[in-house]
Parts: structure tokens; sequence; C-alpha cells
């Protein structure tokens, strides 16, 4: 059952999403041509290069609002009658959403890798992109072994704002009016107390024989333990205090 | 066997008690209107069968399960509203259903799709409210289910729609089969009924067989209900 709901999660959000990724990229390759034929002083490309930078810098904060509006109007609007109705445990539903906010980031990450790519191929002479992929080749494996490090991170960190988002839904839903205000609120007070409790520090640990750079396990402990946290508050609602009306 | 049995079941938003102490037995093979005015707790007693509403207190069984993914699998429920994502058209819902019940049967729901002219490429949002309405009852309908729900199936659409959506009901539901409708509409539905339930400000005030009921009356389930529930 997880498998079709996470099928059924993606394909409702590639509707919106592809489109948004598929301007994306079409904004890339038009600036690019645009650059690489001298034609950086047009108003055109002025207009093309505003929608570029936006689209780029918002597209990750698009995907995830657009996952965490998957969650409720999936569950918690109209659509939470028929989804409530299949024969699914809570947990799954939870987890489905969870799973699906994962791999849209890395949906985004890859649309964003293209875009890179487009750039890179289209302004770049060719002789200074073979230097470039040949020094991937020399860079040390300590510089993989973080980027690794980072990635998980990342995906960690990403999982536990989606299930912040997911809780404080749930919570504003046993109230009848001003939901996604109180949401809202309950969002921004969370990422208060997490602030006080643990401050932000990026500190690092040499491993064994000082070969490679380790995070410290804090930073990977603290998103995963707040997952947990937050996803069991969405559960309680859901599965004992569900009241769709 | 008893598909459906209510126990002291109570529901309360804050001060307001939608169902008071309601005690219930639906034994399968029967059509069953639940029949009352608006906020009377129709749609709450539904609701909660259908595992959408937790109760306040008592307790409801379903097939002698209380409501759970299990107890959905048996049950077909059709909500007062619609909830069919309208970015979907006809076919994927069909798809959709297929992935997620067992005992949903795709010809059917073609079938039916077919008797009515709908076009299963079209998306849901290009349709009208009463279409996508008939949609929602074909899915919910296509079903071998153990329990139907129908929340007001027949309250928004035309006349000569209900007369469809009535004759949809009739004919295929299994004869093991429980359907309880829910709807204030009782001229239109009293011939299909088995047995009558009368619900007032969350309490069950009367609950009897259809046909008995008339004949004790000496009037049709309509008519009767207009002077119980008369203002």
């Amino acid at each position: 059952m997880l498998g079709k709901l996470i099928k059924y999660d993606f394909k409702a959000l590639a509707k919106n999403m592809f489109p948004i990724y598929a301007l994306m990229i079409a904004l890339t390759f038009a600036c690019s041509l645009m650059i690489r034929f001298n034609l950086e002083r047009s108003f055109v490309f002025g207009i093309a290069m505003f929608a570029w930078v936006v689209s780029m810098s918002s597209s990750f904060a698009i995907t995830i609002w657009m996952t965490v509006m998957r969650f409720y109007h999936g569950l918690l609007k109209n659509e939470g009658y028929l989804s409530f109705a299949l024969p699914v445990k809570t947990a799954t539903h939870i987890l489905a959403k969870a799973f699906n906010a994962l791999i849209w980031a890395v949906v985004e990450v890859i649309a964003l890798g293209i875009c890179a790519l487009i750039f890179a191929f289209t302004v770049a002479p060719l002789r200074d992109l073979m230097e470039a992929f040949k020094y991937f080749f020399t860079i040390d494996a300590d510089f993989y072994l973080m980027l690794l490090q980072m990635a998980l991170l990342g995906a960690l960190e990403l999982l536990a704002g989606d299930c912040l988002f997911f809780a404080a839904f749930s919570i504003a839903h046993l109230f009848d009016r001003h939901q996604k205000l109180i949401a809202g609120v309950f969002v921004v007070l969370m990422f208060i107390l997490r602030g006080f409790l643990f401050p932000p520090r990026f500190s690092m640990e040499f491993g064994p024989g000082s070969e490679f750079v380790l995070l410290h396990p804090l930073l990977f402990i603290i998103p995963l333990a707040l997952t947990i946290v937050y996803s069991l508050v969405t559960w309680y609602i859901l599965d004992k205090k569900l009241n769709l009306q | 066997m008893e598909t459906l049995v209510c126990e002291g079941l109570c529901k309360d938003y804050g001060s307001i008690k939608a169902l008071n102490h309601v005690d219930l037995s639906l034994s399968e093979g029967k059509i069953v209107g639940l029949l009352g005015p608006n906020g009377s707790g129709k749609t709450t007693l539904i609701k909660m069968a259908s595992r959408l509403l937790v109760p306040s207190a008592g307790k409801i069984t379903i097939c002698g399960e209380v409501p759970s993914e299990k107890t959905k699998a048996i049950v077909s429920y059709l909500p007062d509203r619609n909830v069919l994502p309208e970015y979907m058209n006809c076919d994927e819902l069909v798809q959709m259903y297929q992935d997620f019940f067992s005992d949903f049967e795709s010809g059917r729901a073609y079938e039916m799709l077919g008797s009515l002219d709908i076009d299963p490429k079209m998306p849901l949002r290009k349709m009208s409210k009463g279409t996508r309405e008939k949609v929602q009852l074909i899915l919910t309908m296509s079903r071998r289910a153990k329990l139907y729900l129908l929340d007001e199936p027949i309250a928004g659409v035309d006349p000569a729609a209900r007369d469809y959506i009535l004759r949809t009901i009739i004919s295929n539901y299994d004869e093991n089969a429980t359907v309880l409708i829910s709807t204030h509409l009782i001229a239109d539905v009293e011939n299909v009924l088995d047995e009558a339930i009368f619900l007032k400000e969350g309490r069950i005030i009367l609950h009897e067989n259809a046909d008995e009921l008339k004949e004790k009356t000496g009037k049709s389930i309509d008519e009767y209900f207009r002077e119980v529930f008369a203002c």
C-alpha cells in the first residue's frame, strides 16, 4: 500500500511541479544562449535573467510548500475523505507523504543539476569543460565523503522540516477556524524552541588517523529525533483525534 | 449477522451533542434509511462508521470489528460532498480504486460510466457538479462491499438523476450487503427501503421495518416523517 500511496501522491504533485521545473530549465537555456551570443545588454535578457533568478531561488521553497500542501489537502481537506476511506493505516499515509517529500527534493536537485549542465555546456568552451571534468577525478576521496555526509544531513533536515509542517497542520486541524494561521504560528514557535534547545553549530571531528572529516553525530541525531517526535504527534492526531468536517 | 452495531455511541462538539447515546443494530441484506432533518446527526454517525470521526464515548463495530483499515476494506463510503481529486479523470480513478480495493470491479464501473455517457478521459474539473456526483456514486457502487454508507446520495442532483442513482444502488448491491442511506428527501427513497431510522437531535427516536411502519401509521414514511418533525 505504501508504494501505491507514494505513486498517487507523486503523480498529483507532478502535474504542478514538472511545469515549474520545465520553466526553470527553459529560462536557464534562454539566458545561457543570450550570454553565449553576447545579448546581455538587451531588455529581454534583463527580464529573462530576473525570472531565472526568481525561479531558481524559489524553486526549493515551492517544492517544500507543495509537498506540505499535498499533505494538507490530501489528508485534512475534502480529499481526506477519500484518503481515509482507503484500507490503509494512518502511519502508512504519513510515511507516504514523508517519502514523497524526499523524492521531490531529489527531483529538485536533479532539475537544478540539469540547469547547471545546460548553463555550463552553453556558455563555457568545451576545452574548459573537459578540464573541469578531469579535475573531478583528482579530488581527494575526503571531499566525496564530506559531500555524502552533507547530502544525508540535508535529507534529514528536509525530512524534519516537512514533518514539522505535517505536525503543525495536524494540530491546527483540531481547531475549527484559522487553521493555516495556527499552523504557521506553531511552525514559528517550534523553530524558536529548536534554536533555543539546540543552538545551530557546525562542528567537525576528525576520524581515526585524521584522514577524513566527520560531521558531529548530533547534527544527524537532532533532525532524526525531531522527525520521529513530529511524526508521532501527527500520527496521534490523525489516528486518535481525526475530525474531518 | 449484524453488519453495523452501535452501543451508547456519543459524539460531542464542545457543548453540542451531535450523537447522544445511540444504540443501533443493522443486519445484513437490508436497505436502511437514516432519516432526519439537517443537524440531526446522520452524517456524524456515517463518518464514525467510516472512521473519519472518533467517538467521544460508546462503541461502534462493523462485522464485529471496531472501525480500522480492516473494516475500510469492506465498507464502501459515499461522502456528502465531492471528494474526488479534480485533476484526475475516470480512467485514473478506476485504476486507483482497483489498486486499493480488492472488491472493486472495474467492468461494472465502465458499464455504468458508459450508460451515462461519461467520457472516462475527461478530467473531473471539466465535469458538472451533478456528473461528478454520479462518478463518485459509480465508484462507490462498483465495489462488492459488505456495508455501503451513502451520505445524501441524491441531495445535489435533479429528479431524473435521482431515479438513476436509486436504480444504481438497488441493482448493484450484493444481497448479503447492508446499505445505509442518509437523506432528508424521503419521498424519493422510501420505496426502496427495508427499514427506516428516524434521528432527532442525535438520538434514535424510531427504528422500524419500512412496510410495517407504513401499515401501522397508515401513512407514507414521508408523511409520517413530516408529522414527527413538524416545526
